[in-house]
């Protein structure tokens, strides 16, 4: 990681438009779930691999602090993204919970949910980070960090799948919290991301990060819907 | 697409890279000389300002990003259906952190 970038555009941007890049992929597959006629036995199986998901978020982000924590005696771009990982931490403990408790109100039990193993895709999905956290640059993290808070359910969509399941609404209260903290998350990381001194290296890897946990999370909700293909 | 016929400018040149690095070729030449590459890539049928904004956001791209991109360059080709305005559209998906 020798040279640092030309500000030819913000690092925010250039991470932005990435995601952009990638984004069709996910928007398609969760509108193609909305609008899926079995939707009221898919969205189960959609809080399935989304708790897969957000169960490690956490633990994703202590590692990633450790890591960086670490390296922060040398390595201004770690000593700048422990403190906003530790703060980050607090704002998302226990939304695995929350879903959890959404679950339930869909006649899934916790214990039903904890005792299912994930799948590989979302293994690969979040085990990605690791590998870069721990083998490259904890600074990967913020990657997946924005692919994910970058785009969050809008009030809208939960409403089209409130009507479209038939569930009560505090089955979506996961979905309703993240559709009103996500835009405040994306805000304040993209700030972060632009004050920290990044090389083109540490860009390429929080982009391949992006990039990646998008592809995943789209191919998550494809395989959920693979499983109804006959009743499309 | 928006209420246009024609795509912007920016779909236009994104649509372009897109079919560009499907190119092994291609994508290998990028890393070294991207700047030179993408105005080969976009040639005449974008204007100086788009190019110059892909190149400020994407001249700095990296093989391994490129190689990603080229194996999910369908999605990008796809791009215009979800909205022309890209950065500053808001694009709600199930996605949650």
């Amino acid at each position: 990681m020798q040279r640092t970038q030309e500000r030819r555009s913000s690092a925010s941007d250039r991470l932005r438009w990435k995601i952009h890049l990638v984004i069709p992929a996910l928007v398609s597959a969760g509108n193609r779930l909305i609008a899926h006629p079995q939707v009221r036995e898919l969205y189960p199986e959609y809080m399935f691999t989304s708790h897969c998901v957000i169960r490690a978020s956490v633990p994703l982000m202590e590692a990633g602090r450790a890591e960086a924590e670490a390296r922060a005696k040398t390595d201004a771009v770690s000593a700048a993204l422990a403190p906003y990982l530790a703060e980050h931490i607090t704002e998302e403990l226990h939304h695995d919970d929350w879903l959890l408790d959404d679950l339930e109100v869909v006649g899934r039990t916790r214990s039903e949910i904890l005792a299912r193993p994930p799948s590989p895709t979302a293994a690969a999905l979040v085990g990605a980070q690791y590998y870069w956290i721990f083998h490259y640059h904890p600074v990967a993290l913020l990657g997946h960090i924005a692919a994910l808070e970058g785009h969050p359910p809008s009030p809208e969509m939960v409403d089209d799948l409130i009507a479209g399941t038939g569930y009560r609404r505090d089955a979506f209260r996961t979905m309703l919290a993240h559709a009103e903290l996500d835009p405040g998350h994306r805000d304040e990381l993209y700030e972060v991301v632009d004050s920290l001194p990044l090389t083109r290296e540490h860009s390429a890897v929080m982009g391949l990060s992006a990039i990646h946990t998008v592809h995943m999370y789209a191919r998550a909700i494809e395989e959920i819907l693979d499983e109804y293909e006959d009743a499309a | 697409m928006s209420q246009q016929d024609e795509p912007s400018a920016e779909l236009r040149a994104l649509a372009l890279f897109a079919e560009a690095i499907a190119n092994p070729a291609t994508r290998r030449d990028f890393a070294g000389r991207s700047g030179e590459l993408l105005d080969s890539v976009l040639g005449d049928d974008v204007g100086e300002d788009a190019k110059e904004a892909f190149r400020a956001l994407f001249g700095d791209l990296t093989d391994e990003e490129v190689r990603l991109l080229a194996r999910l360059q369908h999605t990008m080709v796809g791009l215009s259906e979800v909205h022309p305005d890209l950065v500053q559209t808001f694009n709600p998906t199930v996605s949650k952190f």
